[in-house]
């Protein structure tokens, strides 16, 4: 058996910030009043000082501006299920460690993929894709998994060699061993886990009690735990809650549409639709407001969805500003004649996920991308990414674009131009060009601009 | 003709130079100009590996915003290896969603040809574009199989300046830039006879003509002017 376990060490944190993730240079901490102890902690929290298991108090005095998230175990442990049923996308055997730990076997799915690598490569694209931190390892059991993800190995290790190896080097503390149980293995001199492997079980079994065997015999795979494997419910439910309050109607939509989008993936594993998304906005002091999104037919793209949210939030005036998010679709229609094209789009979406991680595995991950984009008139900052909708330049753009400029050396004539740049005078990197569309002799137009030197470049092709 | 050959004859693979134009028009699509249809006999070919051969930048893209444009199905839409970044403002302007867009940049030809048989074979792509200079047949077959097999069209692009060699294709097209569009000779047609110089009109990039035809009329006005004094 191979097991991997990913350990998300801030999930509450990654999920209560979608339109902008972690760039923000504002601290923020997850604290969990109850025992008075700062769970988990932004980047820039971090930075300041702050170090998980401090006490609000502490945390306060080295970080003046600090934004105080109150932890509900309830809401991360949705937030697990919601990347798990993500996940149940591309592998079946999934379990669920709440509140922050999610195991998948691997062996069994390995086959489809065509080997380790790729299955692999697919697993990371949906974490990445569902921007969330995480520690991960592989092991012979999820016991094993869990202890090495938990000392940040962040390795796929194949082989029971490496694993053995991996193992021996964690400390007692990552293991599921209570605070008392660590204290008297300290006791009879077992100090590490290389040391407590080595042990035979029956001379542990005369000292220590049974819960302690058990989990060994896991830790080492020489028993099976029965595990109860994820299996997504019969009817939907998320809920999000974001860092900060809402008050504007149109700042709700993308919070929504991550919910839908949910929601999506949960009906598309099942061949089912609804006609009905039923949300829940949650206030402070006022009463929840549902928020019914009703379709005639069921529906099946999350565009036409996401129209039919936006008509919506047009017409809502909110009571207060919104706190916590929720969808809730309880009715799920079985797929008719009519949609079919639900059911090729369910093909496809799980063969490019595949395809995707093949091509990334064998080519590197650079070397797979989206077209490129950016918010900027300088073609040289635009990068590959779908997510920057930046304007679209009100020029004609060519369909190639070098990468590296190359100096003008044909004969041609110009056709259209000329477009002034002068830009960059806020980051130093100031550009003044003037663009064309020039023709060469033998009929390729090609993206020219002179600089403020008079020299000529082409910078693009109008294939 | 003796009967036992008689039912090779009806065989829908099997085409005969003297019957004129295979008539299975279902399976072809329309590439926006008439003229081209007429030459292709129906338009472009669902499925199999398509050469086209051209210099870089004569429009050669733009040419197939219909063919191109089709998918109703988001499906991906994979260019392997082209010459430079393919830029977003561009696909909006071709009418491509930008999200079915996957652009992979290899190392070497042989890694461009593994990973354009990949996305063939994988039921998440519509069309896969591959830029690619010096295929031998043995490769070309294997892209013309899988292509055919899953049923999707793999266009091939090919630099002119590159020795012609002959390749087991579906479509083969030469694209030569002339004044005002494109004259495209057809050297390989399946089920069909090639045909040259079908000659497109064709503008696909803006152009000064507007402003010096505004200032024509303007310093026409002020002859105008100064005659009447």
């Amino acid at each position: 058996m191979l097991w991997a376990y990913f350990h998300y060490y801030q999930l509450f944190l990654d999920n209560t910030e979608i339109t902008a993730p972690p760039t923000s240079s504002q601290a923020i901490v997850v604290y969990q009043a109850a025992n008075n102890r700062i769970m988990q902690a932004n980047q820039a929290a971090r930075e300041a000082g702050i170090t998980l298991g401090m006490g609000l108090a502490q945390a306060g005095a080295l970080c003046p501006q600090l934004t105080i998230l109150d932890y509900q175990q309830a809401d991360e442990t949705h937030r697990l299920t919601a990347l798990a049923n993500r996940l149940y996308q591309l592998v079946a055997d999934i379990v669920l460690l709440p509140p922050n730990g999610l195991a998948v076997r691997l062996d069994p799915s390995m086959k489809y993929y065509g080997g380790l690598s790729y299955l692999w490569q697919a697993l990371k694209n949906e974490m990445t894709a569902a921007h969330v931190h995480f520690s991960y390892a592989t092991g012979w059991s999820v016991e094993a998994a869990k202890v090495l993800a938990l000392n940040g190995a962040n390795q796929v290790f194949q082989h029971n060699s490496a694993i053995k190896q991996a193992l021996a080097k964690c400390p007692l503390e990552h293991t599921d061993l209570t605070q008392q149980q660590c204290f008297a293995l300290h006791r009879v001199g077992i100090r590490d886990i290389a040391t407590l492997l080595q042990m035979p079980v029956t001379e542990l079994g005369k000292r220590f009690d049974n819960s302690l065997i058990q989990y060994l015999c896991a830790l080492r795979a020489e028993v099976v735990p029965r595990y109860v494997y994820y299996h997504p419910e019969s009817h939907f439910f998320s809920s999000l809650t974001p860092s900060y309050e809402i008050s504007e109607n149109t700042r709700l939509l993308p919070w929504m549409a991550q919910l839908m989008e949910e929601f999506m993936t949960y009906a598309r594993l099942r061949n089912k639709l609804s006609a009905c998304l039923a949300f829940e906005l949650h206030f402070r002091d006022e009463q929840a407001l549902s928020v019914c999104i009703q379709s005639a037919t069921p529906l099946y793209k999350s565009a036409q969805w996401h129209s039919l949210m936006l008509l919506k939030l047009e017409t809502l005036t909110l009571p207060a500003p919104v706190i916590q998010l929720s969808l809730t679709v309880s009715e799920l229609e079985e797929l008719e004649e009519q949609t079919t094209d639900f059911f090729t789009n369910r093909v496809h979406v799980f063969a490019q996920k595949q395809l995707l991680s093949r091509l990334q595995t064998r080519l590197g991950c650079e070397a797979v991308g989206a077209p490129i984009n950016g918010n900027d008139h300088r073609l040289d900052q635009h990068q590959s990414a779908l997510s920057a909708s930046g304007a679209l330049p009100a020029y004609t753009l060519p369909s190639i674009c070098l990468s590296q400029l190359q100096p003008l050396c044909a004969a041609s004539h110009i056709e259209h131009g000329p477009i002034r740049l002068h830009t960059g005078w806020w980051d130093g990197n100031i550009q003044k060009r003037d663009y064309y569309i020039a023709r060469a002799s033998d009929g390729r137009r090609m993206h020219v601009f002179k600089d403020a030197e008079g020299n000529w470049f082409v910078q693009g092709w109008y294939c | 003709m003796t009967n036992s050959t008689l039912p090779l004859t009806q065989h829908p693979g099997v085409w005969r130079a003297s019957e004129g134009r295979h008539q299975d028009t279902t399976q072809r699509q329309d590439t926006g100009f008439a003229a081209l249809n007429t030459a292709l006999g129906g338009g472009f070919p669902a499925s199999g590996l398509i050469r086209l051969r051209s210099l870089c930048g004569v429009g050669e893209l733009s040419l197939l915003k219909t063919v191109l444009g089709q998918n109703n199905s988001e499906k991906l839409l994979v260019f392997i290896n082209p010459p430079g970044q393919i830029h977003q403002a561009w696909l909006h302007q071709m009418a491509i969603n930008p999200a079915n867009v996957t652009v992979v940049h290899c190392r070497s030809g042989d890694e461009a040809l593994w990973a354009a048989e990949q996305c063939l074979k994988s039921e998440a792509c519509y069309q896969v574009l591959l830029w690619h200079d010096a295929i031998t047949t043995k490769q070309a077959r294997r892209l013309q199989v899988a292509s055919t097999q899953h049923r999707l069209r793999c266009l091939l692009f090919e630099n002119k300046r590159v020795q012609r060699i002959a390749l087991p294709l579906t479509l083969d097209l030469d694209i030569q830039a002339v004044t005002g569009g494109l004259q495209i000779d057809i050297t390989k047609n399946r089920g069909a006879w090639p045909t040259s110089a079908t000659q497109l009109m064709f503008c696909y990039t803006p152009t000064n003509q507007a402003i010096y035809r505004a200032m024509d009329n303007t310093s026409a006005l002020h002859a105008l002017s100064h005659i009447a004094g």
